[in-house]
């Protein structure tokens, strides 16, 4: 018969009060951090904070709750969990359609604040040019938007680089030919495929060439810069003029996320085609980049801050103070236009039939000539007819209140270079600028058939301006209705 | 004596009565096959809530989203299960070495042994098939190197990458689910089963040189294994509270860097950079698997010769996986 066990010397006296304090130990431990689950499954989440914060401003009772988004292509944008009460960017950029990510890019899907800000196209700017391609130009799948499309004239997105805005070729070329370095200006734009603050010896070495660089070519140009750069109020690329900022650059808008007092921020999340001088004022006219000291010189006499213009008779007295540096000379329409009502499309982002070719200088870029509307003394303006094809239909003011609609078979202005002008209408015996940022109609008057005293071959906008220069005598009072 | 061993209901039949108390000595075992057996059942309870909730196939990514931030205490399960199945991969590997070194993979435990390999490959699948089921790019970039691995074995290779893979693309995460949901886990837990049995008919497990006969009664092992597995699970849901997996980056989203593999395949990544598919990624690890299939016979020619193979597989991988650590 086998024998039983023979049991180890009993050491479970010694160990059993250690294995009972350990296994209360331990089982208090976990149901400690049972406790601690229960605490973090009911935390207040960073986006619920967002919302409770957004519905205490706006007064709203509500608790908050994901907001989910189903895009028509099937994926989910959340970025409203946190981002809510933002505005809609644009209606023609819907959110039901394309979402945060369609320009944004980042995780739609994700609340991390982290995690959802993976993969953000451009950082908080989708329309920096570093990525305005893939932002702006492809949309969602692959849609071509602002690039790639059959007509040359709606690729903005890819053609802006050669803007001399962007390329800054105007300032290169016109420095270089001041310190002797080439001999006119008409030399074309150094490369455009990034930006010029890139450009290495842009002055050939010159001792100035450093304070050039840091100076000038750093500065107001759409390759644009860090957000909070020292002085910087906007953003580069497409936004630098489609997203309208403050002259303090700071949001004012709902969405709690955004901080309102640091500069870098359009004044609300909107774009806009109606882009008011003010927009261009933030870097145009503004001071004067100075050959000596290599600094810019900024104007003195202007606010330190002021809106987007109103109506009313502050805005033309801030129109007439702050259009133009002052000593320039300008005509009547200069100051009671926008600037992009004269600076067509071709002139700000690119011409279709320069591609490849960048301007040198903003003579080269700017196509729009003072006859382009009021004709010469000896013929009337040009003009063309919208036809089914024609990319200007595809302007979103022509649905806005305020804008005229624009419809197959109008006959609108054509520049010399032939861009059309749509806004430029001939209605029978009229011919009418709207305002682009308004709507407003303008009845332009003609050279033709009046009684100009212009030389037919001298068609320069200083030529114009020795008879129509108001800079001396317009009134900082708003013009009799 | 006897009558303090008591035998209650069928699953004491799994347990002897009297244990060796050498064998049942925490410095003896490190409790590292007690500790796999529950993580392997702790996976298979938070798995079931999270196989609910999961979506195969296109909506993967979407629905792992809904898991981390929407639905209740669901981050919790999802990181349950995470940290659960990286610990059950470290107690495995731990228990092997433990096995080889005391040389318990000697007859009458070889075939046991052998079903432990067997144990050990089948986490390791159930690792990389869990892992490619996030969707995300990760997931993505894994599959596919899992995929063109399999394509270059030769002859089966194709037929091998479609019977994992499927058809390929999103799709794929609809035959992964399956073999990780059902296949996988049925197969560990018949292995599992019958690897404890064949302890017990192997004669319990096994005991080290310096054993001075005496026994332990069921009763005080059980009370030691309490504190391990509370000790255990302490462990796992303070890792699943502190470091809850969060998503990566989405599966449509362009890659930017290229992306490192799980850690436990971090060894083959170092290999793949070097060494062809086939080599690194199904020569060496089939070979490293062989060995210790081939272990428990080396011994027995040469007393030592077993355990440091066994070692010196153990030590390459750790290196691999360190040096891989060090890259990333």
């Amino acid at each position: 018969m086998k024998s039983g066990p023979v049991p180890a010397p009993d050491r479970h006296g010694r160990r059993g009060p250690v294995l009972a304090a350990s296994f209360a130990l331990l089982s208090l431990g976990l149901l400690a951090q049972v406790a601690w689950v229960n605490l973090r499954q009911d935390r207040r989440q960073e986006w619920q904070a967002y919302q409770d914060l957004y519905f205490q401003r706006e007064g709203i009772d509500r608790s908050p709750q994901v907001v989910s988004l189903t895009l028509p292509d099937g994926r989910v944008d959340r970025c409203q969990t946190c981002h809510l009460g933002i505005e809609e960017i644009s209606p023609s950029h819907p959110v039901e359609v394309l979402g945060c990510i369609g320009c944004h890019g980042g995780n739609g899907l994700s609340l991390d604040k982290t995690e959802a800000h993976e993969g953000l196209v451009g950082g908080g700017n989708p329309g920096d040019l570093r990525v305005a391609q893939q932002s702006c130009g492809t949309g969602p799948n692959g849609a071509a938007c602002h690039s790639g499309r059959e007509h040359p004239e709606l690729n903005m997105a890819g053609r802006l680089a050669q803007s001399p805005m962007a390329s800054k070729a105007g300032e290169i070329n016109q420095v270089r030919v001041a310190f002797g370095l080439q001999k006119d200006a008409e030399r074309p734009a150094f490369p455009v495929d990034g930006s010029p603050a890139d450009i290495t010896a842009p002055l050939d070495g010159h001792p100035q060439e450093e304070a050039f660089q840091q100076n000038c070519l750093s500065q107001c140009h759409l390759w644009g810069g860090a957000h909070g750069d020292a002085g910087r109020t906007y953003s580069g690329g497409c936004s630098a003029c489609h997203y309208l900022y403050n002259r303090s650059g700071t949001y004012e808008g709902k969405d709690v996320t955004i901080s309102k007092d640091q500069a870098g921020h359009g004044a609300v999340h909107r774009l806009t085609a109606s882009i008011p001088y003010t927009q261009c004022n933030a870097c145009h006219n503004q001071g004067i980049h100075s050959l000596v000291s290599m600094t810019f010189e900024r104007r003195t006499d202007l606010p330190t801050s002021s809106h987007a213009p109103t109506t009313d008779g502050a805005a033309w007295a801030a129109r007439v103070r702050e259009y133009y540096i002052p000593g320039e000379s300008y005509a009547r329409c200069e100051v009671s236009l926008d600037c992009i009502d004269c600076h067509s499309r071709h002139d700000t982002m690119g011409d279709p039939a320069r591609d490849g070719k960048p301007a040198g200088n903003k003579y080269q870029a700017q196509s729009v000539r003072c006859y382009d509307c009021h004709g010469t003394t000896q013929a009337p303006p040009r003009s063309t007819v919208i036809n089914a094809g024609d990319p200007a239909l595809a302007d979103p003011r022509w649905l806005q209140s305020g804008f005229p609609s624009l419809r197959v078979g109008d006959r609108v202005g054509l520049t010399g270079a032939g861009e059309t002008l749509p806004f430029l209408r001939f209605e029978g015996e009229r011919l009418v600028q709207y305002s682009k940022v308004t709507g407003k109609p303008f009845a332009v008057p003609l050279a033709y058939g009046s009684a100009c005293e212009q030389d037919p071959d001298d068609q320069t906008a200083d030529a114009c301006h020795k008879c129509h220069d108001v800079s001396q005598t317009i009134h900082t009072q708003p013009p009799a209705p | 004596m006897r009558t303090l061993t008591r035998r209650r209901g069928f699953l004491s039949h799994g347990r002897p009565g009297w244990v060796p108390a050498s064998a049942a000595r925490f410095r003896y075992t490190y409790g590292l096959g007690g500790a796999s057996v529950l993580l392997f059942l702790l996976l298979l309870v938070t798995g079931l809530p999270l196989l609910f909730q999961y979506q195969p196939g296109d909506g993967a990514y979407r629905s792992l989203a809904n898991l981390t931030y929407v639905l209740p205490y669901g981050w919790l399960f999802r990181s349950l299960h995470f940290w659960a199945a990286q610990m059950l991969v470290v107690t495995v590997l731990f228990h092997l070495l433990r096995v080889a070194l005391t040389r318990a993979f000697l007859p009458p435990r070889r075939f046991n042994w052998w079903l432990g390999v067997g144990l050990l490959v089948l986490v390791v699948g159930l690792d990389y098939t869990g892992y490619l089921l996030r969707g995300d790019l990760e997931a993505v970039s894994a599959a596919t190197v899992g995929w063109s691995i399999l394509r270059s074995v030769p002859v089966v290779g194709q037929a091998l990458a479609a019977l994992i893979f499927g058809s390929g693309g999103q799709g794929a995460l609809l035959g992964l689910s399956a073999w990780h949901s059902s296949v996988f886990p049925l197969a560990g837990f018949g292995v599992m089963g019958w690897h404890l049995w064949h302890v017990r008919r192997d004669g319990g497990i096994s005991r080290p040189a310096a054993d001075d006969g005496t026994h332990i009664p069921l009763s005080q092992l059980a009370a030691r294994e309490w504190v391990a597995g509370l000790a255990v699970a302490n462990l796992v849901l303070l890792l699943a509270l502190l470091l809850p997996p969060g998503l990566g980056l989405a599966p449509d989203q362009p890659s930017v860097a290229p992306v490192p593999a799980p850690w436990v395949f971090g060894a083959v990544q170092v290999l793949l950079h070097r060494l062809s598919p086939f080599v690194a990624g199904v020569a060496v690890p089939l070979a490293a698997v062989l060995l210790l299939g081939s272990a428990p016979y080396l011994e027995e020619r040469r007393p030592w010769l077993g355990r440091t193979l066994v070692l010196a597989v153990a030590t390459c991988f750790t290196a691999l996986t360190l040096y891989f650590w060090w890259q990333v």
